[in-house]
């Protein structure tokens, strides 16, 4: 039998989003547990804690960042080693990750295992201690590792992009010296996880096949952590003015270019329109830079467009690495793609086309309870429900031509974007 | 465990398929049996560049990616030394989409100098990018000359050098096409929602008038037995140096290659092991540190990496990688160690199989190295392994004379 491929098959586009609203409980110290019960999966399950204890409220260089890291290395009742022999025995899987404003520290284990590895995780995170000796492996180990980042053109380009957006010294843009690490101590991580590992400055998700009474494990967990006040913060200023600037690299094969600016966090009213806009810009393979950059000159490997979000704003960057013969072509033809996006409609086609990829980013980013812990976080975090989905799903679905045109003219106007290379020009 | 169905179409097209209740998303993985080992010595890299064009268009299918997002689906590829895997994951009511353009583009696929000449550009940009202008970008390349002096896997999958791709032309783009990219050289692996026997027929609906390949004979030289110690050192402008001790072991579907993973858990699988508590935390020598197998089909490598804290002697560096040898060549595996590396092993595996592609892609995987049921067999293989077996390994695999030491120095 032959078939005619020429006929192609019908497709459907979910009209909406099946994803679970997580259950909520308060436990006694006032920690919000969001509780996402996925029966019909495996016998795993992941709890993480979120605290507002990002590196933009730290006093010293690294004290938020090594804190975090170094949670697990010693505790009041076990080393350092214990606790990985520990860990690694009932094959649980331990994570702390941190950014400017949130740290995330997780657990996923087998939910048989649940109970042992709770008992750990309390000591972990209500009772550190940061030893000395600990902490020296520690910032040896993270010295040289950002020396070896700060070798690589892309992430020279991310610190000078970050610098210029919001200030050499703004909690956002602010970057260190590998030697600082030198100068962090106990005391330091010791002063910052008292004053940032607070109820009041947590909330935690749980997400996997499990039971009521591990419901209630988990709450009984978390009711160990100390009620505290949690610091003021000034609320952050931004103030950019659109910077252009060039970092020679002696022997670059490659510039690493990014264009940026600043816009709004989540919560703005243009934000989905935004990332309508950046998705058929530079958010996809086949979107615009893509297409031209790539796959028509052949400059790149390969060239993005992303909407960064922070908690007090958020920025567009467009990031690539080049060839560095095609550094200025490059450049040029970015803001070309840019400007059209002001002067001419978006095409019908086009426009559904990046709809519908971004439906399938909503469906593939909750599939597996996983992936519905990090969607929930970050909801949580913006201040919305897991119902927050659908209706950004139905402001994608019911965004016009005119209106991308709308936020095109009003947010990319050029001469507004603040351009970094790293390498070579002028070749 | 995963249950799976498979089924081979008259054309030699493999389909397995996985159905999970669970999900309304299907994943759609599309291996062929070629990669990097089967290329010509003087045409290296072209697997990879030929990846590329797959993505060029096809008869009915002129853009591979539109219609494949317009669905609300997703796909990427990589290539290996041993295989080459294309990969989608969209909602299972619209997967006869990924059959449609699946089957085009290995049926028809669209070859034409602008195509050519692109790619060839952008995996340049590639080569560029992740091996010459990246620190360590160069560290594989030159481990792969020292370990292998027959084998194909001396190379990388990007090539040995950008003038290979350089130098493609549109014949070896046809005929590598007619040769490697039949159905009856393919794995074609789904997880979805949906019962197996819809998907076995759209399978045989989309692919079955694809004509059969000619049977592919080829032998892959293999590597002779290595009777002498190899060094290579080399100096870089990079801020610390790394130590790499490889040694060559057994095929992926030998016993050894169970036995020898089981030693690397035990050396380096999570915080608690071996060369991270001694290595890293007691004597501060490394500030990262790993035992590995490369995973390979044909033998591969065992492979002990590590990078040196400042101030720290080379020599010193690899003496301590070589007491740690020492150890697991004389002494017994503790059972509290076997225990926990197997406690560890399984729940990767099951942490492994909560999402629909990772499960493609494995039924895939253990399809084309011929022996599907590994997937549900290789935590048994891996708990059966003893200390006794492992100490004869040990003493079998890590010789002197056997080793390769490459010592990629900073500045």
């Amino acid at each position: 039998m032959t078939i005619n491929r020429a006929i192609q098959p019908d497709i459907k586009v979910p009209e909406s989003i099946n994803i679970p609203v997580a259950e909520m409980v308060v436990c006694k110290n006032g920690i919000p547990l969001h509780a996402i019960n996925i029966d019909d999966n495996q016998d795993v399950m992941r709890v993480s804690l979120v605290f507002k204890a990002g590196t933009r409220f730290q006093d010293f260089p690294f004290q938020a960042f090594s804190m975090v890291n170094l949670l697990k290395e010693g505790t009041r009742n076990f080393t350092s080693s214990e606790i990985s022999e520990k860990m690694d025995f009932y094959g649980a899987y331990y994570d702390a990750s941190i950014d400017r404003d949130y740290c995330v520290v997780t657990v996923c284990t087998l939910t048989k295992f649940l109970g042992q590895v709770l008992e750990l995780f309390t000591e972990i995170i209500t009772e550190p201690t940061f030893p000395g000796k600990e902490l020296k492996i520690f910032a040896d180990k993270r010295k040289q590792h950002l020396d070896i980042e700060r070798e690589k053109l892309s992430f020279n380009a991310r610190e000078l992009l970050g610098k210029l957006l919001f200030g050499a010294t703004h909690p956002y843009g602010v970057t260190y010296p590998s030697g600082e690490y030198e100068k962090v101590t106990t005391r330091m991580l010791r002063d910052f996880h008292k004053e940032s590992f607070v109820a009041e400055n947590c909330f935690a998700v749980m997400s996997g096949k499990f039971s009521v009474s591990d419901i209630k494990n988990v709450k009984d967990f978390l009711s160990h952590i100390q009620s505290g006040a949690p610091k003021l913060f000034e609320p952050l200023l931004f103030n950019t003015i659109p910077h252009k600037e060039f970092l020679e690299k002696e022997n670059a094969v490659q510039s690493a270019i990014m264009v940026g600016k600043l816009l709004f966090n989540r919560n703005h009213e243009d934000y989905i329109g935004m990332q309508v806009l950046n998705t058929i810009l530079g958010g996809y393979f086949g979107s615009r830079l893509i297409s031209n950059i790539r796959e028509e000159k052949g400059y790149t490997y390969g060239i993005y467009s992303t909407m960064v979000n922070l908690e007090a704003t958020g920025y567009m960057a467009i990031a690539t690495e080049v060839g560095v013969e095609f550094t200025d072509a490059t450049l040029s033809e970015i803001y070309k793609g840019i400007e059209l996006l002001r002067n001419e409609p978006i095409g019908e086609f086009e426009l559904n086309t990046v709809k519908n990829i971004l439906t399938g980013e909503y469906l593939r980013i909750i599939d597996g309870p996983f992936g519905i812990a990090d969607v929930t976080i970050e909801n949580i975090q913006n201040g919305v429900d897991n119902s927050y989905i659908n209706y950004s799903l139905q402001k994608i679905k019911n965004t016009t031509p005119e209106e991308l045109m709308r936020l095109a003219k009003k947010y990319l106007k050029p001469g507004s974007f603040t351009e970094v290379v790293v390498g070579k020009k002028n070749i | 465990m995963i249950k799976y169905t498979k089924h081979k179409l008259s054309n030699g097209l493999t389909v397995i398929c996985h159905k999970d209740a669970s999900t309304t998303m299907a994943a759609v993985n599309l291996i062929y049996k070629v990669g990097a080992k089967n290329e010509d010595t003087g045409k290296t890299g072209f697997a990879h560049l030929f990846e590329h064009l797959m993505f060029g268009g096809s008869e009915n299918v002129p853009d591979f990616d539109l219609p494949l997002q317009l669905a609300c689906g997703e796909n990427n590829a990589f290539t290996n030394n041993d295989y080459t895997d294309y990969y989608m994951a969209l909602p299972q009511d619209n997967i006869e989409t990924a059959f449609w353009i699946e089957s085009d583009r290995m049926n028809g696929l669209v070859i034409n100098e602008h195509s050519l000449e692109v790619q060839r550009k952008v995996v340049i940009e590639e080569f560029n990018q992740r091996y010459l202008n990246q620190p360590y970008g160069d560290l594989w390349m030159l481990e792969r000359e020292l370990c292998y002096k027959v084998h194909p896997y001396r190379w990388a999958t990007i090539g040995m050098s950008p003038d290979h791709i350089r130098e493609a032309n549109l014949e070896d783009v046809k005929l590598f096409y007619n040769k490697y990219y039949r159905p009856d050289n393919a794995m074609l692996s789904i997880a979805s929602g949906l019962d197996p026997d819809k998907i076995f027929n759209f399978v045989e609906k989309w692919f079955s008038d694809i004509p059969a390949g000619k049977l592919i004979k080829e032998s892959i030289p293999q590597e002779p037995e290595q009777h002498e110690a190899r060094r290579c050192e080399v100096l870089r402008n990079v801020p610390a140096t790394v130590i790499m001790i490889s040694f060559h072991i057994a095929a992926r579907t030998d016993r050894e290659f169970y036995i020898c993973d089981v030693i690397s858990d035990v050396l380096s699988n999570g915080s608690s092991s071996r060369l991270y508590q001694n290595l890293v935390k007691k004597k501060n020598i490394f500030s990262s540190v790993n035992a590995y197998l490369t995973g390979e089909v044909d033998p591969g490598l065992f492979v002990f990496s590590g990078n040196l804290l400042p101030g720290i002697d080379p020599e010193l560096a690899e003496h301590e990688f070589w007491n740690e040898i020492d150890m697991i060549k004389t002494e017994y595996v503790s059972d509290y160690e076997l225990e926990k590396i197997n406690n560890k092993f399984e729940s990767g595996v099951v942490f492994g199989e909560v999402n629909v592609m990772n499960k493609a892609m494995n039924l895939g995987y253990y399809e084309m190295i011929n022996n599907i049921d590994l997937i549900n067999n290789e935590v048994d293989i891996h708990n059966s392994v003893t200390k006794e077996e492992i100490r004869d390994a040990a003493v079998r695999v890590f010789r002197k004379e056997k080793s390769n030491t490459l010592i990629y120095k900073g500045k």
